[in-house]
């Protein structure tokens, strides 16, 4: 028996050295190219001997006009092409929001609130457990102090102290994290999707933080979940522009207003994911920067589905028949995710895919439109392209989805599901949740590349490649500092009472 | 008072501030069970503005319930358990960190010294503790709910409802002690479980008579009365009490000041009641340890003789004649196996001693409380007689009883004193 699996390990070790060789091959092939025709070219020098050289080259017959024409030229298109490349991008550092331990949710507790609150409607009491159950989030998760209540107490007051709280927090430990002064700051740029007061939460940061009067701030809402995405696009468009600046970047979603109060089955659903949460992010274009940013900007590329009416209608907020205001999601959610992410990773790929990968794309490609059209797509492995994954810490079914569809083995998607147990679903400021939890965990290496994914409403998909500048150290403050070490943790499928 | 003067009533919950609990079963031994109906209700009462508000009690709070696993846990009862593994065939707590009730709450139309200065003091329990019992939905019933109520000076009550399974009045009061060592910024105390219990060897074969055996109360664990039960606070000052020990203790017989205050009143009651429905006492002590458990409990009856009918002869039988049923309660309710429903308190005239309570060591950054007072709820139709640590003023001793007897017990006691 032991002969068996021999040769299927065999053949899976050969398999595997073909695929390395084919990628090395294709991957270096320019290089491949070069090596023989400089092997050829240095022959024929050797061969030639140096008084044939220096024939050769009297003949061509230089004057000074023409070398300095010539080299007037190469200067020329050198400038050209160095002004008009685009700035780097850089991400110096960013700071996550760790709610205090007053505003701690644990599992039974919610459930036993909801049974409460809902206590006319047993079947969706029911519903709601067989989500909470089901939904991936751990014992620590958190929830503002007016959803503390039975039944909540979501006054507009409670929801400025919500926003308050946490931007001011997370805003404070990133000026002393990265020693920028407030006075400081050229473009300051707040994303809350559901909670948008008047004057805007920018202007609630520049009049705690007395920023500066010709400050360009812009306050994004409505944009859902991957509206952190499109912040960090609009700041990189308006780094582009503006020379020697630095840019604020805050995500936050606040709960306090949006706590559905109905029992409207579809519409339960986010008061059992979304948590407490906020980031801070600087980034910056100074060339002073260089050294101690943490993360170079490489790629930003934004996936809109809202012309599609299945796409649009998907993530919907309505009134319920009793006038309760809430988030009716659709049951195709994930299915829309599914298409909205091909058509982000159509776009994305061509851009960081290495050759290999795109070859047998298209080569696959060519095989289903002219050959046989039941061939099985190919997948790039973008687990060549990137070093992590920060998948939106959406809900387990997301996540899931995503680690089938991109073939991404448990590690890949570690971080996504390890937030989603420890913050849940914090909206746009998952993401960086995420990537704190790579770096605390010491796997961030100078060049390494991660690639953050966030779906929301619309539908949207976006997506941003960040290239580690500079070996990270494992933060000792931070939200994971003092859970770290528990994590990873087994997420059981079912969580029982 | 008959309107509830109470207003803006708001509930939430306070839960441990880190994972503690991990799910584990804490199973209920048979004196807990003993237990089971009876809930110990106290209020604490701070006169004036004080430095800390609701909201550093209630941040406190959760720092506290790190050190009790128990306390933020549910009830589970065997039948419809989710967990097969667990192997109990008795009511447990399990430990999930649900945590307890707070319920924010205002009197508008008094001061703290106003209120106290009212005469009847049932309303501390009628309306500045929230009425509560585990059940009907036992798997979602917090086991405590703590009131804070704001007056109108600014002072307020912490109203205290404690599920008796998780101890008795000592631990309530080292609850509310630690709550307050933690305010005034002392650390936190690690709370020690019990070894298992050690087993009576000894076989007996006799029924326990200090508890008595009800049908099952099924999903809601709150006692019915036959009659409606009322409460009253005696206040017994100093020069009464000289007297009273003056006038029954002699030579050779010296007795404490609480066993003839329990004479007193079982004397009342035998005037009141007759003889035939009174001949059994029982009284409840606690063994003083470093844990605060049920088992620490020491529940013993006195059997009064028929010849026995002065203060000071009842003195000296509870004196001498007490017997421990301890062993007896616990090998009873290990047989019945869940089958049916104690209770303890009220099954014959019970007397507390809350000597052992140390309520006034409740300290908050320096300030004590100007009052405090303790009850139980949920007690049999016999009724139930706490006596208060002594003041430097007086000693207090607050009766639970039917309502018809209360208002002759007020008169016999007042004969008596005199």
């Amino acid at each position: 028996m032991p002969q068996a699996p021999m040769p299927e390990l065999t053949s899976s070790v050969k398999l595997k050295y073909v695929k390395l060789g084919y990628q090395y091959l294709v991957n270096h092939f320019l290089s491949f190219l070069l090596i023989p025709i400089m092997a050829i070219g240095a022959v024929e020098l050797l061969r030639m001997g140096p008084e044939e050289i220096l024939n050769v080259w009297n003949s061509l017959e230089f004057d000074l006009v023409q070398v300095l024409c010539t080299s007037f030229f190469v200067i020329f298109i050198s400038t050209v092409y160095f002004m008009s490349k685009p700035r780097t991008i850089y991400l110096v550092d960013y700071s996550c929001y760790k709610p205090p331990v007053t505003c701690r949710v644990p599992f039974a507790t919610f459930m036993e609130h909801s049974r409460l609150i809902l206590k006319d409607k047993p079947k969706s009491v029911e519903f709601q457990m067989r989500i909470l159950e089901r939904s991936g989030l751990g014992e620590e998760t958190c929830l503002p102090p007016a959803i503390h209540y039975i039944p909540p107490t979501p006054t507009m007051d409670a929801a400025r102290s919500e926003a308050q709280l946490v931007i001011f927090t997370a805003m404070d430990d990133l000026f002393k994290k990265t020693g920028l002064k407030p006075k400081d700051v050229d473009i300051l740029i707040v994303n809350c999707s559901l909670f948008s007061p008047t004057p805007s939460l920018s202007a609630m940061v520049i009049n705690k933080y007395k920023l500066r009067s010709n400050i360009k701030s812009v306050n994004l809402s409505g944009m859902g979940c991957s509206a952190g995405l499109i912040s960090v696009d609009l700041a990189r468009d308006l780094l582009q522009v503006h020379p020697n600046s630095n840019a604020i970047i805050v995500s936050t979603e606040i709960i306090t207003p949006n706590y559905y109060q109905g029992n409207e089955r579809a519409m339960l659903l986010p008061n059992c994911l979304f948590r407490m949460g906020a980031a801070a992010i600087l980034m910056s274009n100074r060339r002073s920067d260089r050294w101690r940013a943490k993360y170079k900007l490489s790629h930003l590329v934004r996936t809109h589905r809202g012309a599609d009416d299945k796409s649009f209608y998907c993530v919907y907020e309505q009134e319920d028949k009793e006038g309760h205001v809430g988030i009716n999601l659709s049951k195709d959610l994930m299915a829309i995710a599914g298409e909205a992410l091909k058509a982000n990773i159509t776009t994305i790929g061509p851009l960081v895919l290495p050759a290999s990968e795109q070859l047998l794309f298209l080569l696959s490609l060519i095989g289903r439109k002219i050959f046989n059209p039941k061939l099985k797509p190919y997948i790039p492995d973008f687990k060549l392209a990137f070093e992590h994954f920060c998948i939106h810490a959406g809900g387990r079914a997301v996540i899931d989805e995503l680690q089938k569809n991109l073939q991404l083995s448990g590690e890949h998607v570690e971080a996504s599901r390890m937030t989603l147990h420890r913050f849940g679903n914090t909206s746009s400021s998952s993401l960086w949740y995420e990537l704190s939890y790579i770096e605390s965990k010491g796997r961030m290496r100078r060049g390494d590349r991660v690639w953050q994914i966030a779906f929301g409403s619309g539908f949207k998909c976006n997506s941003a490649v960040w290239k580690c500048n500079r070996t990270i150290k494992t933060p000792k403050d931070g939200p994971w500092s003092d859970c770290i070490d528990r994590y990873p943790v087994f997420i059981p499928e079912v969580v029982k009472l | 008072m008959e309107a509830s003067p109470v207003t803006g009533v708001r509930l939430s919950s306070v839960v441990p501030a880190s994972v503690v609990g991990e799910n584990k079963p804490r199973p209920l031994t048979p004196m807990d069970l003993a237990m089971k109906l009876h809930y110990v209700r106290a209020v604490y009462f701070l006169k004036g503005k004080r430095d800390f508000t609701v909201s550093d009690l209630k941040t406190t709070m959760f720092t506290l319930l790190q050190s009790y696993h128990h306390v933020s846990g549910r009830i589970r009862m065997p039948e419809n358990d989710n967990d097969p593994s667990s192997g109990l065939a008795l009511p447990y707590i399990r430990c999930n960190d649900s945590g307890i009730r707070i319920v924010e709450a205002n009197v508008e139309e008094f001061t703290v010294e106003k209120w106290l200065d009212l005469e009847d003091r049932s309303i501390d329990h009628r309306f500045l503790v929230y009425d509560h019992v585990l059940g009907p939905d036992l798997f979602f019933s917090p086991l405590v709910f703590l009131q804070i109520t704001q007056f109108k000076c600014g002072g307020f009550s912490i109203g205290l409802s404690w599920t008796h399974v998780l101890g008795d009045v000592f631990s309530a009061s080292t609850f509310m002690k630690t709550l307050g060592q933690l305010m005034s910024g002392h650390g936190l105390p690690e709370l020690v479980y019990p070894k298992t219990p050690e087993m009576t060897s000894h076989d007996h074969n006799d029924e326990a008579i200090s508890i008595k055996k009800i049908e099952s109360v099924g999903n809601c664990w709150l006692l019915a009365n036959k009659c409606k039960m009322g409460r009253y606070v005696f206040n017994f000052s100093l020069n009464q009490l000289d007297r009273l020990i003056a006038k029954y203790t002699t030579q050779d017989q010296p007795l404490s000041e609480i066993d003839i205050l329990y004479a007193l009143i079982w004397k009342s009651l035998l005037n009141i009641r007759g003889e035939t429905n009174t001949n059994v006492i029982t009284i409840c002590d606690s063994k003083r340890s470093t844990t605060c458990w049920n088992d620490d409990l020491v529940i013993s009856v006195v059997e009064r003789k028929d010849e026995m009918i002065g203060i000071s002869e009842l003195a000296a039988l509870i004196a001498g004649g007490k017997r421990e049923e301890n062993g007896v309660i616990k090998q009873m309710i290990k047989e019945d196996r869940g089958s049916s429903d104690f209770i303890t308190y009220g099954a014959n005239l019970t007397f507390v001693n809350l000597d052992m309570a140390d309520m006034y060591e409740f300290e908050i950054k320096g300030g004590k409380p100007d009052f405090v007072n303790y009850t139980i709820h949920g007690v049999g139709d016999k009724g139930v007689v706490l006596v208060f640590p002594k003041e430097k003023s007086a000693r207090i001793v607050s009766v639970v009883m039917p309502e018809e007897d209360l208002a002759k017990l007020k008169d016999e006691v007042t004969n008596m004193i005199m």
